[in-house]
């Protein structure tokens, strides 16, 4: 029994030789975690600021990795593949149901009871009833906008009731001031989240309940519309000038001087604010006079556990930590969106500034008027959403009609959606 | 020496030698690229999206590559166009410097080091980044336009007519390669010849026409299939310029590009593995019509003719 003897004395030198190395006074000291995230510069900060302040007092060791939107999702799903999933990730909603059910993220209920989550916030991260991702801060969409560009347009503040007139009529008195330099507004005819909230204004849906598409051609072909008149009356820039905005917020017109109004994600002022040197202000979305906003609310992130995680309840304290410790709830503060625990909130409103407030007032306000949370995109929403740029940008270049473009949209996007 | 088989394990020998040098090269494919290979021409006939078992499909990915995938042609479009500019262009570009080079002996090897530096660079991030900076709207180029000219270009990058040609440019900048291949062929032409020619009075263009295309004939004919089979795998420029799109409305969809999304964004292992079988065969009939066609022009010193 050479062997049992040698593994034996294997194992006890290697617990010794771990308990010399170990701080004594912490049970989890020695565990090793992985965090994954997608990011921003300002995000990925705070992130590894509250990660390494977390691994010091628990004497882990916690390995941070970040990366964009894009990049971000291609590198996890050939992670959780290859059997090598972090043992923390962020998760979208948008993606939420797909690796939930595929039994990829561990089931949370036992572990984060969250008592101070409204049911609400708790439930964003429920999948067939059971909790897969942990709400990180709640968000919606946003008019993003230079307050001093606005103010000379004659655009004090944006009234919570603004028309997609409004948004005309200011946008062109912006364009008149530099011509050809600068504009109102991106040309926001290729974002999907756009078309979704016009659709939403609408009562419609981007996607139906049965993951189908809940829009028909000529719902496209409004929206294209829309975005044509705009261009032609000089709101937007010419197609060439957003071509290359993938999506990055250095990559957008409003980032980049090119352009007054870019349509984001409430919590993204935090990351807007941070390159840009104009004071900025967030409003919501125009709308039809009269009509509905088509905000909703929801998890701008979650924090999941990987179903294969060794360390289940290390993982788990670490997004206790984030959401409800009031150590850590600093260190994240509202740049992933409005935090869902109200001891958070109070933790963190003494110490917000104007932006902060600001971003808080106005998730609050749209809570009031907000439609309710759209069914989870389907499979294949992904590539609908590169589907929309492609064909968005051939209708603002002039290489499709309006009338084509809206058909072949609807066409390859139902064809995506049989065929994931 | 001894008798037969000696001589025959004495080949024995050698041919071991042979492959004990060949091993490491030998070990390497045989783990780390066979297997995978042999893996892709399964998984090309089956649905897999990595987080569920492959589920065998029969012939279905190709039929619907060759049938119902407009963005296949596209890439096979955006492949071919870019590469019927580049390959000559680069070609002529480096055939030109290196004929200068070879004529300026003395300060030949520090500007073959210089000339070559593209080519190290040229793979590179940093170099797509630097081109992107270079063809924007408000980019180098346009700003330099407008102070010589008075006026602006469009935006080379994001404009789609427009998109390829400056992935085109920055294909041909890296004529290092085939330059220092064409530099050693110069160097191979036998000088007696172009003495006799000028004795004869032939022109250093007739010179270039009669004796040096000729003679680098096999040179240039191997710097083109390398450049074909390059041509075709062709893929971080576009990637880091379009950001990984292939846009602006897929103008610089390069095929490897659309076997990368349709693998790594979309998660669909099966058809991608298709696509790059695909991508095998259309580079082995190129390479092969190269090959077949090849007697017809290229000259080799020992040939009978």
């Amino acid at each position: 029994m050479s062997t049992l003897n040698r593994r034996q004395f294997v194992a006890t030198a290697g617990a010794a030789a771990a308990a010399a190395w170990a701080p004594s006074s912490f049970a989890q000291a020695g565990t090793k975690l992985r965090c994954f995230w997608w990011g921003n510069p300002d995000r990925d900060k705070r992130t590894r600021a509250l990660l390494d302040a977390y691994a010091k007092k628990t004497g882990m060791s916690i390995a941070a990795e970040a990366l964009g939107w894009g990049d971000y999702w291609t590198k996890l799903g050939t992670q959780v593949a290859g059997g090598n999933a972090p043992d923390l990730f962020q998760m979208d909603y948008r993606y939420l149901f797909e690796y939930a059910r595929r039994d990829t993220l561990l089931p949370l209920d036992a572990l984060l009871p969250l008592p101070d989550f409204s049911p609400g916030d708790r439930n964003g991260g429920k999948v067939d009833g059971k909790l897969y991702g942990v709400n990180l801060g709640t968000n919606s969409k946003a008019m993003a906008y230079d307050v001093d560009m606005l103010a000379k347009a004659g655009a004090k503040t944006l009234d919570m009731a603004w028309t997609w007139d409004d948004f005309g009529r200011i946008g062109a008195e912006i364009s008149k001031m530099n011509p050809g330099k600068y504009w109102g507004s991106s040309d926001n005819s290729r974002w999907e989240q756009g078309f979704e909230q016009w659709l939403n204004q609408r009562g419609k849906s981007l996607y139906a309940a049965d993951g189908k598409a809940g829009f028909t051609p000529d719902d496209v072909a409004g929206w294209f519309d829309l975005w044509d008149k705009y261009r032609k009356a000089g709101v937007i820039p010419p197609a060439e000038v957003g071509a290359t905005n993938n999506g990055k917020i250095e990559e957008y017109e409003l980032t980049r001087g090119l352009a007054a109004m870019s349509f984001a994600n409430s919590n993204q002022i935090v990351a807007f604010q941070g390159l840009n040197k104009n004071k900025l202000a967030i409003s919501p979305f125009p709308r039809d006079k009269g009509g509905s906003s088509g905000h909703y609310i929801k998890p701008s992130q979650m924090m999941s556990v990987s179903a294969r995680s060794k360390a289940p309840e290390e993982s788990a304290k670490l997004i206790n930590f984030m959401v409800t410790d009031p150590e850590g709830v600093k260190f994240l503060g509202i740049e992933r969106g409005v935090p869902c625990s109200a001891a958070a909130r109070a933790i963190l409103a003494p110490e917000l500034d104007a932006l902060g407030k600001m971003q808080i007032d106005f998730v609050a306000a749209l809570g009031k008027i907000a439609v309710p949370l759209p069914p989870p995109p389907p499979k294949g929403a992904g590539e609908i959403e590169k589907l929309l740029l492609r064909t968005a940008d051939s209708v603002a270049f002039g290489k499709t009609s309006i009338k084509d473009g809206a058909q072949q949209f609807h066409t390859e996007a139902v064809n995506i959606l049989a065929r994931a | 020496m001894g008798g037969r088989s000696a001589s025959a394990s004495g080949a024995l020998r050698r041919d071991l030698i042979g492959y004990a040098f060949l091993a490491p090269w030998l070990v390497g494919f045989l783990c780390f690229s066979l297997g995978p290979v042999l893996a892709s021409l399964y998984l090309s006939f089956t649905k897999f999206d990595l987080l569920r078992p492959a589920v065998w499909i029969g012939s279905e990915n190709y039929v619907r590559m060759f049938s119902a995938d407009p963005r296949f042609w596209q890439a096979l479009k955006v492949t071919f166009s870019y590469m019927a500019m580049e390959v000559p262009l680069k070609l002529a570009f480096a055939l030109a410097v290196a004929v200068a080079l070879d004529k300026a002996v003395r300060a030949g090897s520090l500007y073959r080091a210089l000339f070559y530096i593209p080519s190290l660079l040229g793979g590179s991030v940093a170099i797509a980044v630097l081109w992107r900076q270079i063809f924007e709207g408000n980019g180098t180029l346009n700003q330099v336009l407008l102070w010589l000219f008075g006026f602006k270009g469009p935006s080379w990058i994001s404009t789609p007519d427009t998109a390829l040609y400056t992935l085109v440019l920055l294909a041909v900048w890296q004529f290092g390669s085939p330059m220092i291949i064409f530099l050693a062929g110069l160097r191979q032409v036998p000088q007696d010849l172009y003495e006799a020619a000028s004795m004869d009075g032939a022109g250093a263009w007739r010179q270039f026409r009669k004796i040096t295309l000729p003679m680098l004939a096999p040179v240039i004919f191997f710097n083109m299939v390398l450049q074909v089979i390059e041509g075709f795998k062709a893929f971080t420029p576009a990637f880091v310029i379009s950001g990984g799109t292939g846009g602006p409305i897929d103008s610089t969809l390069f095929y490897t590009l659309y076997l990368y999304q349709e693998a790594f964004a979309y998660f669909r292992m099966g058809y991608a593995s298709a696509l790059a079988w695909v991508l095998l065969l259309v580079i082995g009939l190129f390479t092969g019509i190269s090959f077949l066609t090849s007697k017809y022009w290229v000259y080799y010193e020992d040939d009978p003719r």
